[in-house]
């Protein structure tokens, strides 16, 4: 998918370095036009620092930015007409709505009709025409997240950087200003790359999702491709709910390997050399309870610890003797059968299991 | 409301009647002093009079003295307000190392005798050559007077949320338009009672003053004592009613434009 996009924005092997510290570690990363990017990761990933880079708050060491054909690296930011939506909004407190949208256009000298008529446009975009006369401090969290949008987008941005602009609102805001942002976005085809370290938030609104980690980016690719086929043990972790194991290649054939865990043997369906240390995840979905028999599955017995309702599927937390945990989704009645304390042999597809060579976690 | 209550906020009302009255009575005292027809610094006993207002426009060096007050007091609150407001900012940033003790350092004139400070800035300009007493004068006030604003600018930026120039910077405008048209207003009551602090203590300084003016060169506030040596009659009282006037004006236009309420609240 990604191959069929001329890349619209390009990030080239950005380095950023705060002292001693290596920020962004040789970051690739681009959108095609009208695409909507995620970059997702835990605070300290350098997600903050990539969207900074590309505003140009922040120079890189290496490597440069493209915008449309454009070379950004050496362009001020405020010379870059990149819209930008902050975490806490960034709204300007001393003046009113409309003046906050309108600040941008000033900026640009914009006579005063077309300014006018512009932000009432960016208003009525966002739902916000009453409001246009009304103080900053007189709105709510959501309101002022729409000022911020709509602030961003009165300049036509070519491009609209969004760091973490849900993070202050409650979930069922934030659920419904996603669908909203999403269908302005849409209408409006703009690029926009999306700073989030919600996966949830990631996986609902992206075309594509940069998943980042220690400076760099494990994984890029769609929604579906990252819950899927993670391609690290940090990506299958981060992306959605899963189990994993440790354990170590004891045998390796043609069609795969087989995994000593201290929960049981476990096959996969990649060949790896005797003695690999690994780590065997699977998605709590593709986990069924009962004895099979079949070759083509894996199965370990394991106690059922605690089951929590979660409306509409129910999630089983399961131990095995050697203390490591399942998670498993069930529907609700078959949930209703099942004992907490009482053992249960848990299933799962080999070719549903996936599997990564173990990465010793970096202090 | 018990018994015991009410005696007790009895009591409070007693004293704060008692306390303002020690505070302001010397100055109504003086400001009735101002209109006495009497050639002697006293209350008027029986008819006002402007005598002693008329009398003060006769007196050329209180005026001289009064314009190089205002002159440097002026010039001491532009530079004062210029760079208290860099300097806030590079504190506030924090980013460069000894922040601490250059806050530290700047904020020095306010704990430290004017009279330690007028020998010392004595000394550090003639030994720089500098021997124009005005000169002198507008450096020592701009010395006493930056840590002021710097104090009152620490204090809005506090409120400030720095993204708001990356935002500006985003929508287009240049980082040093950025600074004038957001930061600026932001922070504009900081500045602003930051900025009348410094006024008012450059034009009101005395013992810092008095180490650096020369025969030739007075300011309003030793011109007064030297007056007082000489002739202490009403008129005195006058120019002190004029100077308490001018505060007052001054202080309700700076009401008018920020509200007296974030002026103290600095």
């Amino acid at each position: 998918m990604a191959s069929a996009f001329l890349p619209y924005l390009r990030v080239d092997k950005a380095v950023v370095k705060f002292g001693a510290t290596t920020i962004l570690d040789g970051v690739d990363f681009s959108a095609g036009k009208g695409e909507f990017v995620s970059i997702l990761g835990p605070s300290g990933c350098g997600k903050t620092t990539l969207l900074r880079l590309i505003a140009g708050f922040v120079r890189g060491e290496g490597g440069g930015v493209t915008l449309d054909g454009r070379d950004l690296t050496a362009l001020a930011a405020y010379r870059r007409n990149i819209g930008i939506v902050f975490q806490n909004y960034a709204l300007f407190p001393h003046l009113s709505v409309a003046d906050n949208v309108a600040f941008g256009l000033r900026a640009r000298k914009m006579p005063k009709a077309e300014v006018a008529s512009a932000v009432d446009d960016c208003l009525e975009l966002v739902r916000l025409a009453d409001f246009a006369d009304r103080p900053i401090q007189s709105l709510s969290g959501g309101q002022q997240q729409r000022v911020a949008l709509a602030r961003a987008l009165a300049i036509k941005p070519s491009l609209l950087l969004f760091d973490e602009p849900f993070s202050a609102l409650d979930r069922k805001l934030r659920e419904s200003m996603q669908i909203e942002l999403r269908t302005i976005l849409r209408r409006l085809s703009i690029t926009a790359i999306f700073v989030t370290h919600d996966q949830e938030e990631a996986l609902i609104m992206s075309d594509r999702i940069a998943v980042m980690n220690g400076g760099v980016i494990e994984q890029f690719a769609s929604p579906a491709t990252l819950y899927d086929r993670p391609t690290t043990d940090f990506v299958l972790g981060f992306v959605g709910l899963s189990t994993r194991l440790a354990g170590r290649v004891i045998a390796s054939d043609a069609t795969g390997s087989v995994v000593a865990t201290a929960a049981g043997e476990v096959r996969v369906p990649l060949g790896y050399l005797r003695g690999t240390e690994v780590v065997v995840g699977v998605r709590p979905e593709r986990i069924g309870v009962g004895p099979v028999a079949d070759e083509a599955f894996n199965a370990i017995v394991a106690r059922l610890s605690d089951i929590v309702f979660c409306g509409a599927r129910t999630q089983c937390h399961f131990e095995t003797a050697s203390d490591d945990r399942l998670l498993i989704d069930v529907d609700r009645e078959r949930a209703a059968g099942l004992r907490i304390g009482s053992e249960a042999t848990l299933n799962w597809k080999i070719s549903d299991t996936l599997v990564f060579p173990y990465v010793h976690a970096v202090a | 409301m018990t018994a015991g209550a009410r005696m007790f906020s009895g009591v409070l009302l007693v004293v704060l009647i008692l306390v303002l009255a020690f505070l302001l009575l010397p100055i109504v005292n003086v400001v009735a002093v101002s209109f006495t027809p009497s050639a002697i610094f006293d209350l008027p006993r029986s008819e006002l009079s402007l005598r002693w207002y008329r009398q003060l426009w006769r007196l050329d060096s209180f005026w001289e003295s009064f314009f190089n007050s205002l002159k440097i007091a002026l010039l001491a609150t532009i530079c004062a307000t210029t760079m208290g407001i860099l300097c806030a900012i590079a504190i506030v940033r924090k980013r460069f190392p000894g922040h601490a003790a250059v806050e530290l350092l700047i904020t020095a004139p306010l704990m430290l005798p004017g009279l330690v400070i007028g020998i010392a800035l004595l000394h550090a300009l003639r030994s720089i050559q500098i021997y124009d007493a005005l000169t002198g004068l507008l450096i020592a006030h701009v010395v006493i007077t930056i840590p002021f604003v710097m104090r009152s600018v620490i204090g809005s930026l506090g409120q400030f949320d720095f993204v708001l120039l990356d935002a500006a910077q985003s929508l287009g405008m240049r980082p040093d338009m950025a600074v004038v048209k957001v930061l600026i207003p932001n922070i504009a009551p900081g500045v602003l009672s930051g900025a009348l602090f410094a006024f008012i203590t450059s034009f009101d300084n005395y013992s810092v003053s008095i180490f650096l003016t020369d025969p030739r060169v007075k300011t309003l506030p030793i011109q007064m004592l030297n007056y007082l040596d000489e002739a202490p009659d009403p008129s005195l009282a006058a120019i002190s009613t004029v100077l308490i006037g001018m505060t007052v004006a001054i202080l309700y236009v700076c009401d008018r434009m920020i509200g007296i309420r974030s002026l103290a609240s600095e």
